[in-house]
Formats: structure tokens, C-alpha cells, sequence
């Protein structure tokens, strides 16, 4: 960044980040996989098979075009004319592209990527296709970014961090820090409709362990199985984006609606949480919120059929005030005078644990997902997985699965069998049911244990999955049971992740689909069921 | 012009390097030059305003085309068809009309131009060789047999093809004035590998502008091969392997 030319240091940090534009931009390249994999065959004159081989010993399409045109370059293929590809060409290129649309634009985009691609290095085209199919995967992030600029400009993180979270755009703070040091960054102000990073937080053990951390005195509040949101609200004007901080506006009109009339400031930063309501205003599972994310054309109908409601938590900037400084009581105490018709999430304050106990038991009863403790004291910090927030879920007891086909990983984990599919034993027949895949859980040193020992039971391969004989049994966390049309038991664990392989167990005695069905619908004893069609 | 085919077989040879390309039309004559996007090849083509039967052009102006298309629609005229190609700066569009036993008008879009202008790359060439198309074409087939690279050296008698593929090679003599090899100037012995990949797509996709072809090259320099067509021209550039 200090190398660079002034101009070019805005998108090196965005290319850095492993994104053609700064985050809050609505722009996207829409390039797909098939389009980069045909453009890359194309210039490095290989074939299917080619490419292939180079996918399965690399592990991604970003690698796996280095490989071959390093390949390449061995047999010293010169060019006609050497030109050295720069920055701005690659910010150009990549606008461009963000701009074809429509009939023919498949065909504009190619000859854009041939032109970029065809003046890489191989190193370039490895990060210029990661960055083009957003699969960077460097482990780089924001964070490291604002560090990364801090010592670059010699100004002070504090100052960096805060820029970066006002204006959403660490671009513009390199751009600053460089061109006129850190008083400038002091004086980047909050843009709206620019995202700001949520706070997260961390898991706690027990409400014993929250009070203790918190300090004897603690904030409770219900954790709903929802989707986090975050709503900025500029006179007339709504947005409201998801934890990934990308715009969901338009599938959630009736909240758009409710916080343009309900809410009681012409200006206002908001966290909430959007949840799917019974009929009898009780939580359905969350994945009756995701059919909102459906095809549009679907949107009217899925909006009747599965109403939403917006709960809201949190305040981070009212009236041209900002909050995130401020401690969290005080946020909430505002937040109280604005929100007017559109509720809050419960919240308690207490110092004592049977208190917090039968706060939390509310909270499952109502069929909530657990309680978020919130440290009265403390600030926002965006981005930040602190012990100032601190979660804890009602636990599903664990299930013994076995896994029967695994799959090989991308990237790092290219050599290894990373992605399982996890199966529970019918107990009237003799058969398996696949419930469940999860890359999650497992270290490296498990990881590579795992193949070589799934290798050795495998009985049939398809590209890089390989199926194995049902014998090695694993215990698996998850958060919930949904129904799926994705495999053929019709039931999916959600988040499963593994937390231990169990060599010791033997497949027969492990949990069966029977079992699996039982605990599905138990948690329908609190939650409310999406009419009939749920019942088996 | 009175003669379709003669315009599909430009196009012919121009796509095999090119999917999009930008003609510059002047009041003399038509102009394209640009590098396939691996930067390893270039075609050369010009068209004077004599070859047509009519040719109007009051000013210089630029037209980008989606060549591949412009392809499809050239391969639909007929034997004998003639071709009128008119440009519709209004509509941002160019008309192709085909005229045979009836008429059709195609229309198909300009697009925006690269800016990017193509320099002519300045090389001097040690050797120079005329042959006949169809002999540079069998030679350049029977090395694609073996490899996927071709090598090229002349010395004052005889133009050498070497190919050499993991299992097989082969090897092409052409004496000079016997045969395919009409002509051979040599300044100086010289020697360049070149992807047959390249060699034979454009050897192939040129073959129908000329029954001669002339290449020149210099040791581990691009090769220039250039058919001489009718009140114009037709060259090719194409950058070595340079074996280590």
C-alpha cells in the first residue's frame, strides 16, 4: 500500500479484501464458474481433461489455472507484446464486467476475462480468479486490513478501526491515511446505508459462568431464531441489511414498512432480529424465514403465506448521535424512547442465577433458541466476537451418526476426505439414512487419520466423492432437525458439526432415523408447526 | 462486392484468432489489426477501396463486431451471391446484404471499441520463403501428426521442419526451388519453435485467400506469414516457444 501509486491504493486494498468493489457497493460481476473455466481452456489452448487434473491436485479453480499456465510458460510461450497488466486495468476490466447485463453480456464477459487474463502472470490469474468467483480464502479480512494500514501510514489502529466502521469502506481510509494522514481518517464521518460490522458473541457454559463474567450484574435477553438484521433509516428511506451485510430490503417489505411508520426518529441505526410467526404469533423454525429468499417471482405468495415480525435490540446511531460508543444500558434506554409500535426483545437485568434460570427456561419455553447475556458497561464493537456479549443455547443432545460417502475439499483441504456425509442406521431394516453433510468439527491431524482410514472402506467413486462402507461412527452437534426435500428421509440437521470420532463405537449402535424423527418432533412441543404438511 | 465468398473467407481467417475485432474503415481502404487475447498471435488485414465495385467512406471511422457472428451470417450466402455492407451510424448498426436469388439483409450490432491500438511488432527477418499454401499446410499437418510444437530452420538450400512428441517425430525437407518451397532468401541460418496449435488454425483458416504463402523468420523471433490476396493484405504474426 505504501509502494503503490496514490491512485491505485483504494482498489489494491479491495483486491487485497478479495472483492472487485468496497463492500457496501450493490455491484456484483455475476461471473460464473463455467464462464472463468471456459476462458481459462480457451487461452491456455488445454482441454476438459486438462483442467481437470489440475482441479484435482489443486483443489480450486484459482490454483488450478496458475498450474497451467505455468505449465505453459515451461514451454516458453513468448508473446508478441509484453505488457505488464496494472491495477487500473484490472479495476477497469472488473467494472466493465460489472456492467454487462442482458443478452449477449455471457459473451461480453468472456472477451473481458480473456483480455485481463490473457496479460496475467500465472500468480495474477490464480488471485484475479479467486477474486472473480469471490473465493479468495487467504484468511485475510477486514481486520488484518485495518492493522495492515495502521502500521503502513503510521496511523493509530484506534483511529483506522474507527474510520473503517463509520464509513464502511476501508479503501477510502487507505485512500485518506496516505494522501493526507490520520487527522483526515478523524474526520471521516458515518455514511448511511453503508453497513456497519455486527458485535458477536461468544458461547458461555452456564448462567453461573455469564454472571461471573459480566461481573455479578448482567443484561439477559431472548435469543431468537431469526435472521440478524441491521435497518438504517434515513428520513423516508429503509434499508435494512443481513449479517453479511447484504441489502434484503425488497424480502422484507411489511419490516421496511413497520419502521418507516412505526418508528419514532428521522434518523436511526438498528439490530434486530426478523423472525417467522405462526398463526398464533409463536416462532416457527427458522428455516420457514429462508423461503423468503426464494425465486422473487414467489415473493407475493411466500409473504402471505408466512408472516415476519421484527424484534429489535440494539441502537447504534439516532438523530445524528452516534451510540456505538456508548455503554450498552444507556443504547438500550434510548432505543426504548424511539422504537414506539415495533417491539423489543425481552430483556431482564438481573444479578442473580435462579432469576437468570427461569428467564432462560421463558425464553426455551417460548421457543426461542437460548438467552444473549450483554455486558451492561460495555460498548459497540463492530466486528468483534467479544466476552461482552455472551449466548447460550438449549443443547440438543448429541447424536451418533455414521458416515457412508465423504467428499475431497477445496484449498487447503484438497488431500483430504473433508466434507462427509453423515447417515443414521434404520433400526427396522437394515439400510442407512443420509440426514446430514458437515466439513465442521475435525482438525487437521483427524482430518488426514479420517481419510486414509474412509479410503480403505471405500466401495464406489464419482468425481471426488468417494462412498464408503458404513463403518466409521462420529459424534455430531447440531442446532436443530429441519425438514429437507434434500435427502430422501426428508429430515436435515441444521449447523451439524462433528465433536468427536467415535473408532470405539460400532456402526449398530448407532442413533437410528427413528430416533432422529423423535427429536424432530419434540421441538415442536414448544414451537409452533407450519400447518399439517409437517407431520409425518 | 459482386463476390460473397470472398468476404466469408476474410472473415474465416481473421476468426480463427478473434472473436470481436475492430475495423477501421478510411476513404481508401478497410483496416484490421489486432492480437488474439493470449497475446501470441496477430492478424493483419487490409482491403483497399479498389477491390470493391462500389465503396463509399467520406470519413475515417471505427467499427468494433462480434466476428463469430458476423461468420454465421456471411456462411448463409450462396454461390454466386453478391454482398453489400452498409453501416448504420444512427442505429449503431451494420447491414449485410446478401443478394442471390433473392435478397437478405441481415443487421447486426457495433459494439464499443477497445482502445487499444496494436503496434506492427518490428523484426528483421533472416529468412524468407515462398511455398505453395497446400504444401505449408500437409507439412504443418504431418508435424501435428507427432507434437504439438514445430520446429523451423532454413539454411541456404532447404527450409527443415522438426517435430518431436514424447513417443514419435517427424521430420519435413523442402529443397529450394523443387516443389512446395517456390523461393528462399537466407541471410542468415535460422532456427524458431512455434505451437502447432496456433500454426495449423491459422494455416488452415488462411488457405482459401491464397494458393502462396511467404513466411520470414529470424532465430527464436515471431514468424511472419503473409498471403498475398488481391489489392490487399493478409499477415499473420505468431510469437516462438523459446526452448530453453
Amino acid at each position: 500500500m505504501r509502494d503503490v501509486p496514490k491512485r491505485d491504493v483504494k482498489q489494491v486494498v479491495y483486491l487485497l479484501l478479495g472483492r472487485p468493489f468496497p463492500r457496501w457497493d450493490e455491484r456484483t460481476l455475476d461471473v460464473s464458474w463455467a464462464i472463468v473455466s471456459s476462458v481459462i481452456k480457451k487461452l491456455a489452448r488445454v482441454d476438459d481433461h486438462t483442467l481437470i487434473e489440475a482441479l484435482n491436485k489443486t483443489g480450486d479453480l484459482g490454483a488450478a489455472a496458475e498450474e497451467i499456465f505455468r505449465e505453459r510458460k515451461l514451454k516458453k510461450q513468448a508473446s508478441l507484446i509484453d505488457k505488464e497488466l496494472t491495477i487500473s486495468d484490472v479495476a477497469r476490466s472488473l467494472e466493465s464486467i460489472a456492467e454487462l447485463v442482458g443478452e449477449g453480456a455471457r459473451e461480453r464477459k468472456e472477451r473481458v476475462l480473456e483480455s485481463i487474463l490473457g496479460q496475467a502472470d500465472p500468480d495474477e490469474i490464480k488471485y484475479l480468479v479467486k477474486i472473480l468467483l469471490g473465493e479468495m480464502r487467504t484468511g485475510f479480512n477486514e481486520g488484518l486490513m485495518e492493522l495492515a494500514i495502521s502500521r503502513a501510514f503510521g496511523v493509530d489502529t484506534e483511529v483506522v478501526r474507527r474510520a473503517s466502521m463509520l464509513s464502511g469502506d476501508l479503501g477510502e481510509v487507505a485512500e485518506n491515511a496516505k494522501l493526507h494522514g490520520s487527522e483526515s481518517l478523524r474526520k471521516m464521518k458515518f455514511r448511511f446505508f453503508r453497513p456497519i460490522r455486527p458485535m458477536l458473541a461468544q458461547n458461555a457454559e452456564s448462567l453461573s459462568e455469564i454472571l461471573e463474567t459480566h461481573g455479578g450484574r448482567t443484561a439477559l435477553e431472548f435469543k431468537l431464531d431469526g435472521m440478524r438484521v441491521q435497518i438504517h433509516k434515513l428520513d423516508d428511506k429503509v434499508r435494512i441489511f443481513s449479517r453479511r451485510l447484504t441489502d434484503v430490503t425488497s424480502s422484507f417489505p411489511e419490516v421496511e414498512s413497520t419502521v418507516k411508520k412505526g418508528l419514532q426518529a428521522r434518523e436511526a441505526v438498528l439490530e434486530g432480529e426478523v423472525i417467522a410467526v405462526g398463526e398464533d404469533g409463536s416462532p416457527l423454525p427458522f428455516q420457514y424465514l429462508m423461503r423468503r429468499f426464494r425465486r422473487i417471482r414467489e415473493a407475493d405468495a411466500t409473504l402471505r403465506a408466512i408472516p415476519v415480525k421484527l424484534f429489535l435490540f440494539d441502537l447504534l446511531l439516532v438523530d445524528g448521535e452516534i451510540l456505538i460508543d456508548s455503554p450498552y444500558i444507556e443504547r438500550r434506554e434510548r432505543l426504548s424512547e424511539i422504537h414506539g409500535e415495533i417491539p423489543v426483545v425481552e430483556q431482564i437485568i438481573t444479578e442473580d442465577v435462579e432469576h437468570a434460570k427461569s428467564f432462560f427456561e421463558k425464553a426455551i419455553e417460548q421457543g426461542h433458541e437460548g438467552i444473549i447475556a450483554k455486558n451492561l458497561n460495555s460498548t459497540y464493537t463492530p466486528g468483534v466476537r467479544g466476552k461482552n456479549w455472551l449466548k447460550l443455547k438449549e443443547v440438543l443432545e448429541p447424536l451418533d451418526l455414521v458416515i457412508v460417502a465423504a467428499e475431497y475439499g477445496h484449498g487447503r483441504r484438497h488431500k483430504w476426505l473433508s466434507d462427509y456425509y453423515l447417515a443414521a442406521r434404520d433400526g427396522e431394516e437394515d439400510r442407512f439414512y443420509v440426514v446430514g453433510k458437515t466439513f465442521k468439527g475435525l482438525t487437521d491431524e483427524e482430518m488426514s487419520e479420517l481419510t486414509e482410514t474412509l479410503e480403505k472402506l471405500a466401495v464406489r467413486r464419482e468425481g471426488r466423492r468417494v462412498h464408503v462402507k458404513p463403518e466409521v461412527v462420529v459424534e455430531v452437534l447440531y442446532n436443530e432437525i429441519q425438514r429437507s426435500p434434500k435427502y430422501e428421509c426428508g429430515l436435515a440437521l441444521r449447523f451439524a458439526r462433528i465433536s468427536r470420532i467415535r473408532y470405539d463405537k460400532d456402526p449398530r449402535e448407532s442413533d437410528t432415523i427413528q430416533r432422529v424423527r423423535e427429536i424432530y418432533e419434540k421441538q415442536f412441543e414448544k414451537k409452533s408447526r407450519y400447518r399439517v404438511e409437517d407431520r409425518f | 462486392m459482386s463476390d460473397a465468398k470472398l468476404l466469408k473467407d476474410i472473415i474465416v481467417a481473421i476468426a480463427t484468432l478473434i472473436d470481436e475485432g475492430t475495423f477501421e474503415i478510411t476513404p481508401e481502404a478497410i483496416n484490421l489489426r489486432e492480437m488474439d487475447p493470449s497475446r501470441v498471435a496477430m492478424v493483419d488485414f487490409q482491403w483497399s477501396k479498389s477491390l470493391f465495385d462500389e465503396y463509399n467512406c467520406s470519413q475515417p471511422t471505427k467499427i468494433c463486431i462480434n466476428i463469430t457472428e458476423m461468420l454465421k451470417l456471411l456462411k448463409r450466402a450462396g454461390k454466386g451471391d453478391s454482398v453489400e455492407l452498409t453501416l448504420d451510424e444512427e442505429r449503431r448498426r451494420l447491414n449485410i446484404k446478401l443478394r442471390g436469388k433473392y435478397v437478405r439483409t441481415f443487421s447486426m450490432p457495433i459494439l464499443e471499441a477497445a482502445v487499444e491500438e496494436v503496434p506492427t511488432p518490428k523484426i528483421t527477418f533472416n529468412v524468407k520463403a515462398k511455398i505453395t499454401t497446400d504444401g505449408i499446410k500437409e507439412a504443418i499437418e504431418d508435424a501435428a501428426l507427432v507434437s504439438d510444437h514445430v520446429s523451423i530452420e532454413a539454411n541456404e538450400e532447404e527450409l527443415i521442419m522438426r517435430a518431436e512428441g514424447d513417443i514419435m517425430g517427424a521430420t519435413i525437407e523442402m529443397r529450394k526451388g523443387e516443389g512446395a518451397l517456390l523461393d528462399l532468401e537466407v541471410k542468415e541460418p535460422s532456427k524458431a519453435t512455434f505451437s502447432l496449435s496456433y500454426l495449423s488454425d491459422i494455416i488452415k483458416a488462411a488457405s482459401a485467400t491464397s494458393e502462396i504463402s511467404t513466411i520470414e523468420f529470424s532465430t527464436d523471433m515471431p514468424i511472419k506469414i503473409d498471403f498475398p490476396i488481391r489489392e490487399g493484405k493478409l499477415t499473420y504474426f505468431l510469437a516462438p516457444r523459446i526452448e530453453a
